[in-house]
C-alpha cells in the first residue's frame, strides 16, 4: 500500500481538497484506496457525507485492539473507503506523548489495513506536531500545496529545512501549487521562482476556480459534479503527474 | 416481482437507474480452483462503460470489482496489476481462466441513500430467464453502513418479498451462475481400509487418477497453459509406476498392450514438456551468455519444434489409437475391479502391498553409489526415477498410513528430488540445445557459450545432489521410513 499525506503548517491551503479529489481520482484510476481523515474538523468526511464519529479519547483511539478496521466506512463509490474523523484526534498529541516510540504509532495502528487497499491518503491538521511527525514516518509521500506567496514559500522552506534537519526523508516531499490566480502578478513571479529553486515541485497546479470551493455545497469531489470544469480538469492532470512521479499506473 | 419493484423504488432514498440487460460471462479455470476457493469471477461488458470484472465470495460479498478495456481475460497476469490480479494468480496458479457460463440477465439497479444522500448500500436486482426464472436482490452496503441498510430492508422480509440466503450461499448462487463446483486435484487422495483387497483397492486409486488424466486432455489440446500437461504428466507417471511396483495384484498378460500405450504418451508428453521448461528457461541460460551471438534463430527453432511437438501429441490425443487405448484401460480397471485376471497377491491387504512396494522403493534409493552422481548422469537418472516412485506410492495411498511419519517422509523426499530434478534439468536441456543449435544458422559459437554454461551450473548442482542424498540417508531422515516400514511387522 502507497501512502500519500496531504501536509502543510498552514490551514485554508487546499489540503483537503487535494485529499478528496486526489483520492477520488485514484480510486477511479482503479486503485483500491483508503483516505484517513485525520483532522478533528472533519471536513473530509464531511465532503463524503459522513458524520465524524467521537470517541472519548485519543487514548482510547490509539489502544484499539481491532486496529482501524471497524472504523472504515464505504462512501458513495466503489473503490473508495474513508476512516472518518474523531473529535478524540483532538488530544492526540498528549497521548501519543505517553507512550513509547510514539513517532510510529500511527504507522502501527495502519499497517494492518495494508493489505486491503493499493493507496492511502491522510488528510492531516495544520500543526507541526507528534501527530504530524507520526505521519511524516509513515508516508511514503507528503503533498504539499503551497499557495504562491512569499509567506506560503516561506513556509515550505521551513518545513523542508525541518525535515532535513530531523533526518525525516525530505525526499518525500511533493509540493505543488494550490489556489494559483494566474490574473495575479505576483503568483505567476513566485511560481517561476519557485520552480527554480525547488525542482522537486509538481508540474502542475490547482487554479483557484469557485468550482473547487462548491465541492462544500454539493458535498462530494468536483470531478463528479463538474468534471468538465478547470478545476475537476486541475486535478486530473495533478494526479496524473503525481502518478508519473512516484511510478503507479494511472487509470485502467 | 413486480410488487417487489414497486416496494423497492416506493421507498424513499432507494433511486432507481432502471433496467438494463447484460450479458454476463462467469470465469473458471478447467479445475474449478476458483470455485475450491470459493470465489466467483464475472465479467460483465457494458456499452460505453468497457468491461467490467468482478470477483466476489459466493456468500454474494464484493471482494473486488475494476473496469478494464481488457475484452476477456484469459491468465491472471493479463489483469492490471494490483490485488485482484494478485488474489487470482494465487488462485489459478497459472491456469487459463475460461468462460464456463454466460448469462443473460435483467439487471435493475438502484442505490440506497441516507437523508443526506449518503450512499447506504447498492441493491441490485438480478432477474434470470426462462419460464420461472430465479430473482435474487444482490445487497451490498457501504462498508460501515450494514445495519443502517438492514433498517431499509426490514420492511421487504416483514412481507415476505425478499428471503435472506442462508449463510452459505454457495450452493444456489452456483446455480444462479450456471456453475457446479467442481472437484479436481491432480492427485487426489482415496480413502482406502487397510485390510481391502490389494486388487479392488488399486483399481479403485487408478480410476481416480484416470479421472485427473482425462480432466486434463482438453486443456493440452487446446494449448491453453503449461500446466494441464504437467499434472497429466505427473498422473501419467503415476499410474505407470504403480503397475510396476504393485505388480503382484494384478495378472500380467492383459497389461503388456496398455503399458506399450502408456510409454507412447509417455514419450510424447516428455518431448513436449522438455521443451516448455526449456523455453521458460532460456532466457535465464542466455542471459549468461556473451550477449554478442544472435539467438533469434534458435529461440524460433526452439518454437518451431515445440509447436511440432504440441502437434504430434494433440493429433495422437485425438487419434482412434488413443480412444482405442482408453477403452482397453476402462476395461482392465473394471476387470481389476471385479476380481477377474488376479496375481499372486491379489488378496493381499492393500497395506500391506503398499508398504512391501516402499520398501523395496527405499532400499534402491539408499542403494545409490554417490561415487556415481559424478561420472554417469544416465545412474543419477535412475535415482531420479526411483525417488519418484517412492514419492508416488508415499502420496497416492498416503491414507494407509499415520500422518505425522507419512509427511516428514514426504518432506526428506521432496528435498532430495529437487535437486535431483534441477540437475537432470540441465543435463536434458544442454542435450536439446546442442542439437536445436546444429539446425540453426551460426549456432555453433552458442554451443560452445551454453555449452560450457550448462556443464558448469551441472556440475555446482551435483554437488548439492551428493549432499542431499548423505542427507537423506542419514538416521535422522530415514527415521520416518522405519516408523512407517516397522509397523508391518
Ligand atoms: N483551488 C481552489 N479554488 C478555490 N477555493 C478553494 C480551492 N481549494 C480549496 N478551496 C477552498 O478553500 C477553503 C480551504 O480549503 P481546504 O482544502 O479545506 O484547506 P485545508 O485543508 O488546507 O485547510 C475551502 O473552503 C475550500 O473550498
Ligand atoms: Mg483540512
Amino acid at each position: 500500500m502507497m501512502t500519500f499525506a496531504t501536509y502543510n503548517l498552514k490551514g485554508g491551503v487546499g489540503k483537503t481538497a487535494a485529499a478528496v479529489n486526489l483520492s477520488y481520482l485514484a480510486s477511479l484510476g482503479g486503485h483500491k484506496t483508503l483516505l484517513w481523515d485525520l483532522d478533528p474538523q472533519g471536513a473530509a468526511s464531511f465532503y463524503f457525507r459522513i458524520e465524524p464519529t467521537a470517541t472519548k479519547n485519543s487514548a482510547t483511539l490509539l489502544e484499539r485492539k481491532r486496529g482501524l478496521g471497524p472504523a472504515v466506512r464505504g462512501t458513495n463509490y466503489p473503490a473508495l473507503e474513508i476512516i472518518p474523523a474523531d473529535l478524540g484526534y483532538r488530544d492526540m498529541d498528549l497521548a501519543l506523548g505517553e507512550l513509547r516510540k510514539p513517532n510510529e504509532r500511527l504507522g502501527k495502528l495502519l499497517a494492518p489495513l495494508a493489505a486491503d487497499y493499493d493507496l492511502a491518503f491522510i488528510d492531516c491538521a495544520p500543526h507541526l506536531s507528534l501527530t504530524s511527525e507520526n505521519v511524516f514516518d509513515l508516508a511514503h509521500w507528503l503533498l504539499v500545496p503551497v499557495i504562491p506567496t512569499p509567506l506560503a514559500v516561506r513556509a515550505y522552506t521551513q518545513l523542508r529545512e525541518f525535515c532535513e534537519r530531523g533526518k525525516l526523508a525530505h525526499k518525500k516531499l511533493l509540493p505543488f501549487f494550490s489556489m494559483v490566480d494566474r490574473r495575479r502578478q505576483l503568483h505567476c513571479k513566485v511560481v517561476t521562482q519557485f520552480a527554480q529553486e525547488h525542482p522537486e515541485v509538481l508540474h502542475s497546479f490547482v487554479p483557484y476556480t469557485s468550482q473547487v470551493e462548491k465541492m462544500g455545497e454539493q458535498r462530494a469531489p468536483v470531478q463528479t459534479f463538474a468534471p468538465s470544469s478547470p478545476g475537476a480538469r486541475a486535478f486530473v492532470a495533478l494526479w496524473a503527474a503525481i502518478c508519473a512521479r512516484v511510478g503507479l499506473p494511472n487509470g485502467p | 416481482m413486480p410488487q417487489l419493484v414497486d416496494a423497492l423504488c416506493a421507498q424513499s432514498g432507494v433511486l432507481s437507474e432502471g433496467w438494463n440487460t447484460e450479458r454476463r460471462w462467469y470465469l473458471e479455470t478447467f479445475d474449478g480452483r476458483l470455485a475450491a476457493a470459493k470465489q466467483v469471477l464475472s465479467v460483465v461488458k457494458r456499452p460505453r462503460l468497457g468491461t467490467e470484472i468482478q470477483l466476489r465470495t459466493l456468500a454474494g460479498e464484493t471482494t473486488e470489482q475494476l473496469t478494464s478495456e481488457l475484452a476477456m481475460p484469459q491468465f491472471a497476469s493479463q489483469f492490471r496489476p494490483g490485488r485482484m490480479q494478485l488474489r487470482l494468480a494465487q488462485i489459478t496458479l497459472g491456469r487459463a481462466l475460461l468462460p464456463r457460463a454466460v448469462g443473460q440477465l435483467k439487471v435493475l439497479r438502484c442505490q440506497c441513500q441516507d437523508a443526506t444522500g449518503k450512499l447506504l448500500a447498492g441493491l441490485q436486482l438480478e432477474v434470470g430467464r426462462g419460464r420461472q426464472p430465479r430473482v435474487v436482490l444482490r445487497v451490498c452496503p457501504a462498508r460501515g453502513f450494514e445495519r443502517a441498510t438492514q433498517r431499509v430492508l426490514r420492511p421487504f422480509l416483514a412481507l415476505g418479498l425478499v428471503v435472506p440466503l442462508k449463510a452459505d450461499a454457495a450452493a444456489p448462487l452456483l446455480q444462479h451462475a450456471g456453475l457446479a463446483r467442481c472437484a479436481y486435484t491432480c492427485k487426489p487422495l482415496i480413502r482406502l481400509r487397510p485390510q481391502l483387497a490389494a486388487a479392488p483397492a488399486v483399481a479403485q486409486v487408478l480410476s481416480a487418477y484416470t479421472h485427473s488424466l482425462r480432466a486434463n486432455e482438453g486443456g493440452i489440446v487446446a494449448d491453453l497453459d503449461g500446466e494441464f500437461l504437467h499434472d497429466y504428466r505427473v498422473v501419467l507417471r503415476c499410474l505407470r509406476a504403480w503397475l510396476g511396483d504393485l505388480k503382484p495384484c494384478m495378472a500380467q498378460p492383459p497389461l503388456r498392450a496398455l503399458r506399450a500405450g502408456l510409454t507412447t504418451l509417455n514419450r510424447l508428453t516428455g518431448k513436449l514438456r522438455d521443451l516448455d521448461v526449456l523455453t521458460r528457461q532460456l532466457d535465464a541460460y542466455l542471459a549468461q551468455g556473451d550477449g554478442m551471438t544472435p539467438t533469434i534463430p534458435l529461440r524460433e527453432r526452439l518454437a518451431t519444434c515445440r509447436a511440432q511437438a504440441h502437434t504430434e501429441l494433440a493429433a495422437h490425443l485425438k487419434s482412434p489409437v488413443y480412444r482405442s487405448f482408453q477403452r482397453q484401460w476402462t476395461g482392465f480397471l473394471a476387470a481389476l475391479t471385479a476380481g477377474k485376471h488376479p496375481g499372486r497377491g491379489s488378496h493381499l491387504p492393500i497395506r500391506d502391498l503398499v508398504r512391501r512396494a516402499i520398501g523395496k522403493r527405499r532400499a534402491r534409493v539408499l542403494a545409490f553409489d554417490p561415487a556415481l552422481a559424478q561420472t554417469n548422469p544416465s545412474a543419477l537418472h535412475e535415482l531420479r526415477k526411483n525417488c519418484k516412485r517412492l514419492r508416488y506410492l508415499l502420496e497416492g495411498f498416503a491414507l494407509l498410513f499415520a500422518r505425522g511419519p507419512l509427511r516428514l517422509a514426504v518432506e526428506e523426499l521432496k528435498n532430495l528430488q529437487r535437486t535431483l530434478g534441477e540437475t537432470w534439468d540441465l543435463h536434458v536441456h544442454l542435450g536439446l540445445l546442442t542439437r536445436l543449435c546444429a539446425e540453426v544458422p551460426g549456432g555453433a559459437p552458442l554451443v560452445v557459450v551454453l555449452g560450457a554454461r550448462l556443464c558448469s551450473l551441472e556440475a555446482q548442482q551435483v554437488v548439492l545432489v551428493v549432499a542431499a542424498i548423505g542427507h537423506f540417508r542419514s538416521p535422522q531422515a530415514q527415521r520416518p521410513y522405519a516408523d512407517l516400514l516397522a509397523r508391518a511387522a
